[in-house]
């Protein structure tokens, strides 16, 4: 066997991850590498504990597959072809058992444990979204809309015109009591999922690559000179949407139209499923205290960028003003 | 016997932000918004109010079509059980700040999250047969 053992941070709290097998490390390590390293020593032997090792046979002699809850406030949720199961249980952490296949899954790869993740922040003040984020200088933005909206294309437009990257698919937002506190937002995986279609036309071809999703998304892991930050303070929330013809200019939202588009595409299941009134709660907060814009995009990716860009400084002098 | 009608803020969380209430069905996730005069109507409906006096101040207020289009807010409200009738309501209402302007008290109702959950549900475990195991009740 094969132990490992990491001590990270992760939105300002602790969590211990070790795994038992080097496939096990090799699915989450390049997921989380960007996480801090919980050097305090106090921390030593608390915080969460989350195992990743190989699936029992135990594990396996479920055939069930969805997810479900458990007592005392926690969930499971169980893959199946390839398997995995991950549980979230709130007085032991998180577990993460998968088979052989299920490790070199690209679905497990770009996202380990969100599921578990979701579940340990979820609360009032805080919520894992299905939105991607960046941040110019250290004004963030999320980037909303349905999977091939372009959320993951937008992104990584934008690190590779010099913002830091937070995230393509899923980020964790906290909104704490002060109203004149800004949002945050926290990386949680440094992976992105990309079409052959948007990896061509960034240049990301070569990019290390992680494994396949099952929409034969490529998940990759996006090198320097792209950075990946684990938190930045919001300062805009942007819709991200087709455009119809060319290229057309952002354009307000209300926040009732804003917490629209959130409910619609970024809340993620496991947000939504364990407590609505808690999703409710954090996403006003959020559309209360952060402008929002919908924006028209096209393939001219420079222009994408340049129009996230314009929109964190105005939405920035906006809040500072 | 005066019919009260009160928000049932148990079930709706709400927020009014910038002239717009969202309230959210805790049970099934389903998203509600209240925009026109609503926001003003739904003040009142917190604290608990008379339909019928609420009725006639809005007709005096914009004209008697307003009072028909308030009625049937209300309706619409008691319909999906986001305010329920009583006999009594424990403090007064707070005075509304009406809108300068008239617009009809509209609901809208978003399936979003609910169909999150109903697409992905959370199942109950059998707490005999271990888990995951779904509760024989719950299954289908």
């Amino acid at each position: 066997m094969t132990g490992w053992r990491h001590q990270l941070v992760l939105a300002g709290r602790s969590l211990r991850i070790e795994g038992n097998s080097e496939a096990a490390r090799e699915a989450v390590a390049p997921a989380l590498a960007h996480l801090q390293r919980d050097l305090d020593a106090r921390h030593a032997e608390s915080g969460l504990q989350w195992i990743v090792e190989d699936a029992t046979d135990d594990d396996r002699r479920t055939d069930a597959q969805g997810v479900y809850r458990l007592p005392g406030g926690g969930l499971t949720m169980v893959q199946q072809d390839p398997f995995s199961i991950v549980t979230f249980a709130p007085d032991r952490g998180i577990r993460l058992a998968a088979s052989p296949a299920g490790f070199a899954s690209g679905d497990l790869r770009a996202h380990p444990g969100s599921i578990a993740l979701g579940a340990w922040f979820s609360g009032p003040a805080a919520q894992v979204l299905h939105v991607g984020a960046v941040a110019f200088g250290s004004c963030g933005v999320l980037l909303v809309g349905a999977s091939g909206a372009g959320k993951s294309t937008s992104v990584l437009a934008c690190a590779l015109a010099g913002a830091d990257f937070l995230g393509d698919d899923l980020c964790l937002v906290t909104v704490g009591d002060d109203p004149n506190a800004p949002p945050n937002v926290h990386s949680l995986f440094a992976t992105a999922k990309l079409n052959p279609d948007s990896a061509r036309r960034l240049g990301a071809d070569a990019w290390p690559t992680l494994g396949t999703t099952p929409k034969d998304k490529v998940v990759t892991h996006p090198p320097p000179p792209i950075r990946i930050i684990p938190s930045a303070p919001l300062v805009a929330v942007v819709v991200l949407a087709r455009s119809g013809g060319g290229p057309g200019a952002p354009t307000p939202l209300r926040p009732a139209e804003a917490f629209g588009a959130l409910a619609a595409t970024g809340a993620s299941p496991c947000s939504g499923a364990l407590s609505p009134s808690l999703w409710f709660s954090a996403m006003s907060r959020l559309v209360r205290r952060v402008p929002a814009y919908r924006l028209p995009i096209t393939w001219d990716l420079e222009r994408v960028a340049g129009d996230i860009r314009r929109i964190a400084d105005h939405a920035a002098r906006r809040l500072n003003a | 016997m005066t019919d009260y009608l009160i928000a049932n803020t148990t079930r709706y969380p709400h927020e009014t932000i910038d002239g717009e209430t969202l309230l959210i069905d805790s049970e099934t996730g389903h998203l509600l918004l209240i925009s026109g005069i609503g926001p003003s109507i739904w003040d009142r409906l917190v604290a608990g109010v008379a339909a019928e006096p609420l009725i006639a101040e809005v007709s005096v207020l914009f004209g008697a079509e307003a009072g028909t289009a308030c009625r049937a807010f209300l309706d619409a409200l008691a319909d999906a059980q986001v305010v329920v009738r009583t006999e009594s309501v424990s403090s007064p209402a707070s005075a509304l700040a009406w809108p300068a302007a008239y617009a009809p008290p509209v609901l809208e109702r978003f399936d979003d999250i609910a169909n999150i959950i109903a697409m992905d549900p959370i199942h109950d475990v059998d707490q005999t047969a271990g888990w995951p195991r779904q509760r024989r009740d719950a299954a289908g």
